[in-house]
């Protein structure tokens, strides 16, 4: 099987993606991400703006209509979706593989 | 106030930039000119990105979202590339970058601005300068009779000539290579200099 060369998503793609599961604008992206990361991950606004930019750009989100006209908002696409599952599968096969090796006893390393 | 200065380092105009902050005044346009007002404002941070914006929607979205995160655009405007904000006191971040790539992908479409140029007055050179590249380039050296000199007088004109002969064969294409260049070395420094910060780190 091939491997997917957009994967790994980094830390800040993957919870971004998870963000926009429900459509938001920026500054709730940012929010949700540091909630998210358990206040690991905390983006500064140029950073997150060039983020939104290179997904979109990735069609893993899409602007959509909202309420607030002077914001844009975002949410997942169904590309974005599978790329997140893709992810996610391999973040469970390496906890897997690594419980295994440490005889379930990974609290130890 | 009314300043003329030419940056080729985003860095260190910002680093200028709150020089000025300083000192008691304000940016408040940088197109040609620097315009700066006197100010109250103390102990705030100004930061650069660069951008460009097609769309005023475009570019008002991106002021808005900056402006969420505490950041008051001062100056820049959608198509001159530098966007100035300084932090407001809702502020919690000290940088428009938290990563390492998002702040050299900043550097670079600001070089990519001036590699464009280059290569924009690499196409018009040749009729500007009477198609002489690269034709005869013993022409480009004006030093009368340097082609019949020998010896070390032979190489010292060469040498003493040769920069202007870049700059007449090549004209603004030369000049603009010039500028590229040294903006990409400091893009190299910056990078190298973040990518150890981040390993420290």
């Amino acid at each position: 099987m091939a491997r997917n060369k957009k994967l790994p998503l980094t830390e800040t793609v993957y919870y971004i993606l998870l963000a926009l599961l429900k459509p938001a604008h920026g500054y709730v992206i940012m929010q949700d991400v540091e909630d998210l990361s358990a206040g690991e991950v905390r983006m500064a606004a140029g950073t997150l703006y060039g983020a939104i930019e290179n997904l979109l750009k990735l069609k893993y989100i899409r602007q959509v209509e909202s309420e607030d006209a002077r914001r844009k908002v975002y949410v997942i696409t169904d590309m974005g979706r599978d790329i997140l599952n893709q992810q996610l599968s391999r973040y469970k096969h390496m906890v897997d593989v690594t419980n295994k090796c440490l005889g379930g006893a990974y609290e130890n390393i | 106030m009314k300043t003329f200065k030419l940056f080729f380092n985003p860095e260190k105009e910002e680093r200028w930039v709150n020089e000025m902050l300083e000192k008691g005044f304000l940016l408040k346009k940088n197109v040609f000119l620097y315009h700066f007002e006197p100010t109250d404002i103390k102990n705030k941070k100004i930061r650069v990105d660069y951008r460009f914006f097609k769309k005023d929607k475009d570019f008002n979205d991106y002021k808005l979202m900056f402006e969420d995160f505490g950041w008051r655009h001062i100056a820049g405007n959608k198509s001159n590339g530098s966007q100035f904000f300084i932090q407001t006191d809702e502020c919690k971040d000290d940088e428009l970058f938290s990563d390492v790539d998002s702040k050299l992908s900043m550097l670079k479409r600001h070089l990519n601005v001036w590699v464009t140029m280059a290569l924009f007055f690499f196409i018009i050179d040749g009729p500007l300068t009477g198609g002489a590249f690269p034709f005869d380039l013993k022409t480009l050296y004006l030093t009368p009779g340097i082609w019949e000199m020998e010896g070390s007088k032979f190489w010292s004109a060469f040498w003493f000539e040769t920069p202007f002969a870049v700059m007449r064969g090549f004209g603004g294409f030369g000049f603009f290579s010039a500028i590229v260049l040294s903006i990409y070395f400091s893009y190299r420094f910056t990078k190298k200099k973040l990518e150890q910060e981040n390993i420290k780190n």
